[in-house]
């Protein structure tokens, strides 16, 4: 780990103004308050079309904000702590407007190293800003970077809202575009246009979730203009790490996230040709970050940084919502039918992002201290990443879109223009164990599926079920060519991951303990519950629990539900509502003074019991001849279909079918009390048949008294 | 064999006589778990490891579960252990278990994964059934919400299930 050769501490105040209108550029420039030492520059710079800026592993070793793991790269507001004096404000780079990203970062960050000088001192600057709102307001922003004691250790360094406050936090998101910064004398003069584009864009916290934002990034590239430009929600990341201060990067590893780019919501178009900020500009001095990328608007916004490293996996950061955000619009975006139906969807979508988002919060702040006592021992014994799962395979590709009802690592398919690519080092990259190697995202379809959970090993036993979890087909308008972003794997206990993580036959099993109607509403949760809730065998035997005989008696099924076809593998699941509202009794039915069978009686046609039921107990009393039947039965009596209760009334149950059916009789039960209902038990015969039933168990009816059977 | 069924006289006998087998699982993050082999072999995968390895091994290694979550687990087996020993009233039982799943859900469903990883029946069923305990009731909506879950339904589909399953509303 290189270190800086001298710890410095340099203080960047930053005043942002905003002043001029419309799409004008504005000046940007930067005063230096000195400080102690030559003013360090100030550079904005923003890699072209927020291409994100490789982490160059080349081998000068610079990288610019730092990524780890599958974070995303980003152009940053490289507030410039820059070393004293070789390194002079670069042009800051304009943005894209949705542009095609032509990220010579590699350029950039050559450029860079130029004007990195390994001291550093301690210097402040007050950089102004202009920006032209659309409306004229202004934003007012003073910010102030410090870079990190560049001590062993990688530094610390964050940006805060108040000016000379060093270590704090920047939290603020400035739509620049194109700002310059004028080497040496720490001035940086910016272009900057960003029409309407909202103020400041708050950052409350670390980002985290670098990976999201810089897929966001060439996701609005890809985009291009589909959303028009003004950058509304910005959030950025940044991150200082001392280390990169200590290259003379200082403060330097920012990363920026989608809203960096500018745009994102509103309005302006993207894609305006913007003045080139940037690359002109790049002077040698180094910084200039961007690539001649114009934007309209670029939103940068630097966050605080005050871990040793930005954990991937947290989905509590302003860029992980961002995503959801912009994946949301994204899908409504490919899916132009929607746009005249009800908007349901989408308030579950954002009901389901602040769910996800609030419990990542807290589980955050949970596992933060944990994590960062791993990181420093990750540090110490430089490993290099790579290995994830504890022996568990790479969990198989994450779905590719908004759809999908799980987090998966982040993942960027093809734009196919290239200009995604990411560096990736290949190998020896400097970053701890755990944190997996940046991005890869070259062009093309993805880069290695990220590990998922790959975080530090210590979590790896939490995460570990994670890489099983099951891929879900993505969704809708994966194929249209638009890039598309994957969510980020979540962070332990996540509760997004959670169903995501059981298998089909363990979510089954936990919906087998449900009813048919709680069955019925886990339909309309996601397409993979609905899929797991429509499963044969679960409303097959919440079937059978109201009616045992419809596994083998196909022929009353009719009575139930004519609809239901008996050839269609849905037929459990649809016969079920009429099965389970359809009335049924269970009695004890016995010959004189002898037990027969417990019975089921279930109601197929005729009239209603009413409240009275059955009773308890039928005694069968008398028989008499089947062919009387036609006589006796009253129409419209009520037609009951008879079951065994269990299979030990089984053997019962058919002796006594047997025993009528030799006789040729049907049996007899009076009720004493009124209404003296009769009831009547016939057994497979031509009447039964005559009433529509084809099968070989009992029917029965029950009627009043009328017409006399005692007589 | 009413004496036997005395905690203490019974141990002490049963040692005495031949000392417990012991068996040390290995979780996945490397932490070691020496458990009676009656306790390990609540679960059926470390009994059928243990069946086709030699007497001398007594040391499981786990790729799937980590120390946390086995540590639960191993408290699961041998509460169930001991009941084959002393038996307890049911409702006692019951007790134990509900309080045992009163955990967080991510806990619960590494828990879920964990009895069926190390094929423990009544603790895959009790925590399963834990599992459906917290989406009894709700609708699509509260259930999304609360797991997090995107409704990756179209207005279309979201119709056709309505229409579907209207039975099942307000019952």
């Amino acid at each position: 780990m290189v270190l800086p050769e001298c710890a410095s501490e340099l203080s960047v105040r930053g005043r942002v103004a905003v002043a001029g209108g419309g799409a004008e550029p504005a000046a940007l420039s930067v005063a230096a308050e000195e400080a102690s030492s030559p003013a360090p520059p100030v550079s904005l710079y923003c890699p072209p079309g927020a291409v994100p800026v490789a982490p160059a592993p080349t081998g000068r070793g610079r990288r610019q904000g730092r990524l780890t793991g599958r974070k995303r790269p980003s152009w940053a507001l490289d507030a410039g702590i820059g070393g004293s004096s070789g390194v002079s404000g670069g042009g800051g780079g304009g943005g894209s407007g949705g542009g095609v990203p032509v990220g010579d970062h590699r350029v950039a960050s050559e450029m860079r190293s130029d004007g990195l000088p390994a001291s550093s001192a301690r210097g402040g600057a007050v950089v102004p800003f202009a920006f032209p709102q659309g409306g004229g307001g202004g934003l007012l922003a003073e910010f102030s970077a410090a870079t990190a004691e560049a001590v062993e250790a990688p530094g610390r360094s964050r940006c805060d809202g108040r000016e000379g406050d060093n270590g704090t936090r920047f939290e603020v998101g400035v739509n620049v575009v194109g700002g310059r910064s004028p080497s040496g004398s720490a001035e940086a003069g910016g272009a900057a246009a960003s029409p309407g584009s909202h103020g400041p864009s708050i950052c409350g916290r670390t980002v985290r979730d670098v990976p999201n934002s810089g897929v966001l990034a060439m996701n609005q590239n890809a985009a291009g203009g589909l959303y028009h430009g003004a950058g509304g929600s910005g959030s950025g990341a940044g991150r200082y790490r001392a280390s990169d201060a200590g290259r003379g990067h200082r403060g330097g590893g920012d990363e920026m996230d989608a809203a960096g780019n500018g745009g994102s919501f509103d309005g302006a178009g993207g894609g305006r040709g913007g003045p080139a900020g940037g690359g002109g500009d790049d002077n040698g001095s180094g910084r200039g970050g961007s690539n001649g990328r114009d934007s309209d608007q670029m939103m940068v916004a630097t966050n605080e940084v005050d871990e040793l490293y930005v954990d991937p996996d947290d989905a509590d950061s302003v860029a992980n919502l961002v995503t959801g955000l912009r994946e949301m619009l994204d899908y409504v975006r490919r899916k132009p039918l929607l746009v005249g139906g009800s908007a349901s969807f989408m308030r579950d979508y954002l009901r389901t992002l602040l769910a996800s988002n609030s419990s990542a919060a807290d589980v955050a702040a949970s596992v933060r201290d944990a994590r960062v006592t791993r990181v420093r021992s990750a540090l110490a014994s430089a490993v290099c990443a790579g290995d994830y799962q504890h022996g568990l395979s790479p969990p198989p590709p994450p779905p590719r879109s908004p759809g999908s009802d799980q987090d998966v690592p982040m993942e960027v398919l093809g734009n196919g223009d290239g200009s995604g690519a990411y560096g990736v080092p290949a190998s020896g990259h400097p970053f701890p164990p755990g944190f997996g190697p940046p991005i890869a995202a070259s062009g093309s379809a993805g880069f290695p599926a990220a590990p998922a959970g790959d975080g530090v090993p210590g979590t790896a036993g939490m995460d570990h079920y994670m890489a099983g979890a099951e891929p879900v087909d993505a969704s809708p308008g994966h194929s249209d060519g638009a890039l598309v972003v994957s969510r980020p794997m979540p962070s332990v206990g996540d509760a997004g991951s959670l169903f995501a993580n059981l298998s089909d036959g363990l979510a089954q099993q936990v919906f087998s303990y449900l009813d048919g109607a709680e069955l019925a509403q886990m339909h309309g949760v996601c397409q993979r519950w609905r899929e797991l809730a429509s499963d044969p065998d679960l409303w097959k035997a919440l079937t059978l629990r109201h009616w045992r005989a419809l596994e083998f008696d196909m022929h009353v099924w009719k009575f139930i539900d004519p609809t239901v076809e008996a050839g269609d593998p849905q037929k459990w699941r649809r016969i079920y509502p009429a099965v389970s509202t359809r009335a049924r009794w269970t009695c004890r039915l016995q010959k004189t003074g002898k037990f027969i069978c417990n019975l089921v009686a279930h109601h197929i046609a005729g009239a209603v019991l009413g409240d009275d039921g059955l009773p308890s107990v039928l005694v069968v009393e008398r028989r008499f001849n089947i062919h009387h039947l036609k006589n006796f039965v009253m129409p419209n009596a009520s037609v009951l279909y008879f079951e065994p209760e269990t299979e030990s009334d089984s053997l019962g149950f058919h002796d006594f079918i047997d025993y009528l059916t030799k006789r040729t009789r049907a049996g007899l039960a009076l009720e004493e009390h009124p209404p003296q209902r009769r009831f009547i038990f016939i057994p497979p015969c031509e009447y039964s048949r005559e009433l529509g039933y084809y099968g070989q168990s009992l029917l029965g009816v029950v009627q009043v008294a009328y017409p006399p059977i005692n007589q | 064999m009413a004496a036997v069924n005395d905690d203490g006289m019974a141990m002490t006998t049963n040692e005495e006589a031949a000392p417990k087998r012991m068996i040390t699982i290995l979780s996945q993050d490397k932490e070691e778990f020496v458990v009676e082999k009656g306790v390990a072999t609540m679960a059926t995968l470390i009994e059928d490891l243990l069946a086709d390895v030699s007497d001398g091994e007594d040391k499981i290694p786990l790729q799937n579960v980590d120390a946390r979550i086995l540590a639960k687990v191993i408290e699961y087996m041998k509460y169930h252990f001991k009941l084959i020993e002393t038996p307890q009233p049911e409702d006692e039982v019951r007790r134990w278990d509900r309080e045992f799943v009163r955990v967080d859900k991510s806990t619960l469903f590494h828990l879920v994964l964990a009895a069926n990883y190390l094929n423990i029946q009544s603790l895959l069923d009790l925590t399963t059934q834990t599992v459906a305990e917290l989406i009894k009731g709700k609708t699509p909506e509260q259930i999304r919400t609360e797991f997090g879950i995107v409704n990756d339904f179209t207005p279309e589909e979201e119709e056709e299930i309505r229409r579907d399953n209207a039975w099942s509303e307000d019952r």
